[in-house]
């Protein structure tokens, strides 16, 4: 029992860097989708945002501070979609 | 009675650190609130960009102070007052004209006084002491003698056998000031009699534009840290340290798709370390970049992985961590052509970025 604890421990530890590095994933193609319906021209505020916060999100998974680069990387992706949105011309929330 | 030394001084860097760190939190409010205003004023249609940046900014600073890193914070908070900075400048230049239509003043009649400097209430040209007030019946000269005959009467002179030497500073009390910013640099040798500096540098404050230790007016590299004699950086056969950058003669080689250091790599790093070493305050962010070939995903994890390799590196070497970001850009920056097997190859690299000095 005690070795598969250890082991369950172990795999979820290093689940960090493998969560993270999803999610960033997801947030450079969000924001390359917004910038492809032309947020940099109708959704500058918030795509620059969403820049921002995933740059931040690599900075800190380079520190292994890797729940704070995922929830970087989480904003990245809402303020991305967002500017998508606000570049396609739909209504959109405002980003926060 | 050591551990109650030990225990003082562990409360008073406590105090000192809690006292920086409400400072901080202090500043990242004024600084919100401040940015918000600016974006009402027309800010966020003016310079979305730099509105995005500085909120994203104090949204980082708060997030370091909670993690107790003042230093990284204060970071942050300097990048919000540049982008808040910029935003304000140009919101002001970019916010809607409005013009007021103004009534037209009528001119006034033109009035022909007889001077008075001295305002003792006889005309300059009946005045035998124009600059110093007295009655008229002394010519509008003072009843009360002016005895070192600096034009200020004895009954207001605090120094009235010392004439004021009228430079400018503290002119009204009488007294000659010959030192006025008290650096022990007379007024008369002193390039700066008003801000106090050592004899050594004329009397001047001292100034250490480039942070390196080695004051401006010793450091023939004023702007660009470095180290002892000259304040230049030291000269390297592998690397050069420039104002933005440190400058790396040969690429960083990989092993083949992986992202580990190839061992004749080391003495390129090693002198990377070396530098770093002689600029203690400066950060660095070291930048992975590839060329077009192969997926967009997997060349940014590749050139992520690459970064974090080469900053492993560093701090195994000795350099501290928190002086060191790596992030890998993927093929979003390239520097040349990647049609051509030369602009690949040149768009394969690892950059240091000075990004701040502490």
């Amino acid at each position: 029992m005690r070795p598969l604890l250890a082991f369950a421990t172990l795999a979820l530890a290093g689940c960090g860097p493998v969560r993270y590095t999803g999610v960033l994933w997801d947030a450079d193609r969000e924001i390359a989708a917004a910038r492809a319906a032309g947020a940099a021209d109708r959704a500058p505020y918030e795509l620059t945002l969403s820049e921002e916060y995933l740059h931040q999100a690599k900075v800190l998974a380079g520190h292994a501070r890797y729940d704070d680069a995922g929830d970087y990387g989480h904003r990245a992706i809402e303020a991305a979609r967002v500017a998508h949105q606000k570049a396609a011309g739909q209504a959109a929330p405002e980003v926060k | 009675m050591r551990g109650a030394i030990g225990r003082l001084l562990l409360a008073g860097l406590l105090a000192t650190g809690c006292a920086s760190e409400s400072r901080l939190r202090a500043d990242v409010a004024a600084t919100r609130a401040e940015t918000e205003k600016v974006r009402r004023n027309g800010g966020e249609r003016c310079n979305p960009r730099e509105i995005a940046r500085a909120e994203a900014a104090l949204a980082f600073a708060d997030r370091e102070l909670d993690q107790g890193n003042s230093g990284a914070a204060e970071d942050h908070l300097d990048a919000a007052h540049q982008n808040l900075h910029r935003a304000s400048v140009t919101a002001e230049q970019c916010a809607p004209k409005t013009v007021t239509v103004r009534e037209k003043a009528e001119k006034p009649a033109v009035i022909i006084e007889k001077a008075d400097r001295d305002g003792d209430g006889v005309p300059d040209l009946d005045d035998a002491c124009p600059d110093v007030p007295g009655p008229k019946e002394n010519q509008g000269c003072p009843l009360v003698k002016d005895s070192d005959g600096d034009g200020i009467p004895d009954d207001v002179d605090k120094c009235p056998f010392d004439p004021e030497d009228k430079d400018g500073f503290q002119d009204e009390d009488g007294c000659p000031d010959p030192d006025n910013d008290h650096d022990g640099v007379v007024d008369a040798m002193d390039a700066c009699p008003n801000n106090p500096g050592p004899i050594e540098n004329q009397g001047c404050p001292v100034l250490d534009r480039d942070g390196d230790g080695i004051v401006d007016w010793l450091d023939k590299c004023p702007d660009v840290p470095g180290v002892a004699p000259d304040g230049c950086p030291r000269k390297f056969k592998l690397i050069e340290v420039k104002k933005d950058r440190i400058e790396i003669r040969q690429q960083v080689h990989f092993a083949t798709g992986r992202f580990k250091v190839l061992k004749d790599s080391f003495p390129l790093l090693d002198q990377v370390v070396q530098a770093l070493a002689d600029m203690p305050r400066v950060r660095v962010r070291i930048e992975g970049h590839t060329d077009t070939v192969g997926g967009a995903a997997a060349n940014l994890k590749l050139s992520q992985k690459r970064a974090e390799a080469v900053r492993a590196y560093l701090v195994k070497k000795g350099i501290d961590g928190a002086r060191l970001d790596a992030v890998g850009y993927g093929p979003n920056r390239p520097l040349a052509s990647n049609r051509t097997e030369k602009g690949r190859a040149q768009n394969r690299r690892t950059e240091f970025r000075i990004v701040a000095e502490k």
